[in-house]
């Protein structure tokens, strides 16, 4: 008796491995709950075979300390059959969901009423009652400088969307806005979410958005051709940080500006001493005045993706951890994006090759551990 | 969206009439090419009709675009004209005054984006009513018709944008406005100053 108990149990455990995604790395630690042993895993979320190239991925947590991803994929970027996919990632059991499309061309064609060409560049958040927003551009007409931003709501953590709204956020025709990075929540239920322009000028942008979706204010973070997708972290209820992706070929650095009025104005960018290829960048603030950053801290490629740690707001970044590091100038670890749990736990997901969507998990213990070892 | 629909089915249909004008035929034949033109516009394309492709390209139009592709398609088919050369003349004048500072600093220029004040408009609002009423006793009726519907449109939101410049005025009508005052020019047909006394001709 005690024999068949051990076999089925064994039994039962080795089909749990099996069913999970290929990893990249090995786990050392179980994902769970707060957990004071150092937590890191990384593995690629599965994708449809059908899907070519993958692209832009963004987080969201969910009430159980799950997390949820959207990314876009299709034949290649750009493509007319790009769709925004959705998964989910369960920290008990260590794997994501299969990927499901959420929207497609034809699905918002139908739902905004008119023709619309490619999608891209989805962006999820979750709200403090639940509820999970999916903002993500579309363009009608020409390349990613046409894209126009839409925003739908979901009260069922993304099981189904309600009616998708088209935000104007440009009197040119309504083109040229895009989202990249997460939103922060500031006062009285809005939202701030960075954004960018990409026509004439290319900058950094902020749109604060209303409970029911509709756009409050717009901020100008920066002017010209300089810098664009930023990301924000809040350090206080009033104050936040953003980090920029550079694109001035001569000033290869991260871009640096400050608020002090939950987004209202912003201080000049200003070029930090971290290297940046003209690259996305992420941040999170972990609520004790450690800001966490992912970002290639490399002048030219994006063969490495590296873990960036800040402890005085923002002004100085040390290299903690490389998620990625290739020899291979080609490889491309990109458009990183990272979130941290009610349990403190991180999550990271970026762009592989553009051929997968990879993931980490990693915990305050493991963090504070990679810190302490620099 | 279905605002977006009847704005382009007034290009349609005003497209038409022009081009009936310009071959020289009777009203009849506006009817027929109007009413083609504008049943051609539901037609769907492969999945897309043409009001839905010229609405996801171009994007909703303004109230005082709608006025005047609604003016313009009347005074076009009957003899009743909503809207005379001085009316229209103010209503360019206008646009084009703010539109040249203005588009150039949403695009980036500087800074400040005037764009932002459009969002929670009471100031902005408050100076365009008031502007209005001068203008309305002042005799530039459409002009302040135009006024008051986009801050009607804007209270109700009958566009899907929360901005109200884009109720007020939008990138085609600058534009139109440009090309009518640059031909103006050009043919020294233009008075400097728009609004000028008029005749008992409206012109």
């Amino acid at each position: 008796m005690f024999l068949a108990v051990t076999f089925s149990l064994l039994c039962w455990i080795s089909f749990k491995i099996s069913d999970r995604p290929r990893s990249l790395t090995q786990t050392s630690n179980q994902a769970g709950a707060i957990s004071s042993q150092p937590i890191f895993s990384k593995r690629l979320i599965i994708r449809e075979p059908s899907v070519n190239v993958v692209h832009s991925a963004s987080l969201a947590t969910l009430p159980d300390n799950g997390v949820a991803a959207v990314w876009y994929g299709g034949s290649r970027e750009g493509a007319r059959d790009t769709q925004i996919y959705l998964s989910r990632f369960s920290e008990p059991e260590g794997s994501w969901q299969n990927p499901r499309p959420i929207y497609s061309k034809k699905i918002v064609e139908r739902e905004l009423g008119r023709y619309i060409k490619k999608l891209g560049n989805p962006v999820l958040y979750a709200d403090y009652h639940g509820r999970l927003y999916i903002l993500f551009v579309s363009v009608s007409f020409g390349g990613w400088s046409g894209s126009a931003i839409n925003l739908a709501i979901s009260d069922d953590q993304g099981a189904s969307w309600g009616s998708l709204k088209r935000l104007v956020t440009s009197p040119f025709a309504n083109v040229s806005t895009l989202v990249r990075n997460n939103p922060v929540h500031i006062k009285q239920g809005a939202i701030l979410v960075p954004a960018y322009h990409e026509f004439v000028g290319i900058f950094s942008e902020a749109l604060i958005i209303g409970s029911s979706g509709e756009v409050i204010d717009k901020v100008r973070m920066s002017k010209g051709r300089g810098y664009l997708q930023p990301a924000i972290a809040m350090l206080t209820e009033n104050s936040g940080v953003a980090l920029h992706r550079s694109i001035d070929e001569k000033k290869r650095f991260v871009g640096f500006s400050r608020t002090n009025d939950a987004g209202k104005t912003w201080s000049s960018v200003q070029p930090l001493i971290t290297p940046n290829p003209d690259s996305s960048v992420s941040i999170i603030s972990n609520g004790s005045g450690k800001l966490v950053a992912i970002l290639n801290p490399i002048s030219n490629g994006r063969n490495q993706l590296s873990i960036a740690v800040s402890t005085d707001e923002g002004s100085t970044w040390s290299i903690v951890h490389d998620l990625e590091k290739s020899p291979i100038i080609s490889d491309r670890f990109s458009y990183p994006n990272i979130i941290r749990t009610s349990n403190g736990n991180y999550h990271v997901v970026y762009t592989y090759n553009r051929k997968n969507i990879a993931h980490v998990h990693f915990n305050e213990a493991w963090l504070q551990k990679k810190v302490a070892n620099k | 969206m279905y605002i977006g629909y009847f704005q382009y089915s007034l290009v349609l249909i005003l497209i038409a009439f022009l081009g009936v004008d310009k071959a020289g035929l009777d009203r009849n034949y506006k009817i027929v090419t109007g009413t083609t033109l504008l049943l051609l516009g539901f037609y769907n394309f492969s999945n897309n009709s043409i009001l839905e492709y010229l609405l996801g390209i171009f994007g909703q139009l303004s109230i005082s675009t709608t006025l005047l592709l609604i003016a313009l398609v009347i005074s076009n088919f009957s003899s009743f004209s909503l809207v005379n050369s001085r009316d229209k003349k103010s209503l360019l004048f206008l646009v084009v005054a703010i539109g040249v500072v203005f588009y150039p600093m949403t695009l980036g220029l500087t800074l400040t984006d005037p764009y932002r004040f459009g969002f929670q408009p009471n100031l902005l609002a408050s100076v365009f009513l008031m502007a209005a009423i001068l203008i309305w006793f002042l005799g530039y009726r459409f002009l302040a018709v135009c006024i008051l519907a986009a801050s009607i449109s804007h209270e109700i939101g009958l566009l899907e944008s929360d901005n109200y410049w884009d109720n007020l005025f939008d990138i085609y009508l600058f534009i139109y406005g440009m090309i009518y005052f640059v031909v103006a020019i050009f043919r020294k047909k233009i008075i400097l100053h728009p609004f000028r006394k008029i005749d008992q001709n409206g012109k």
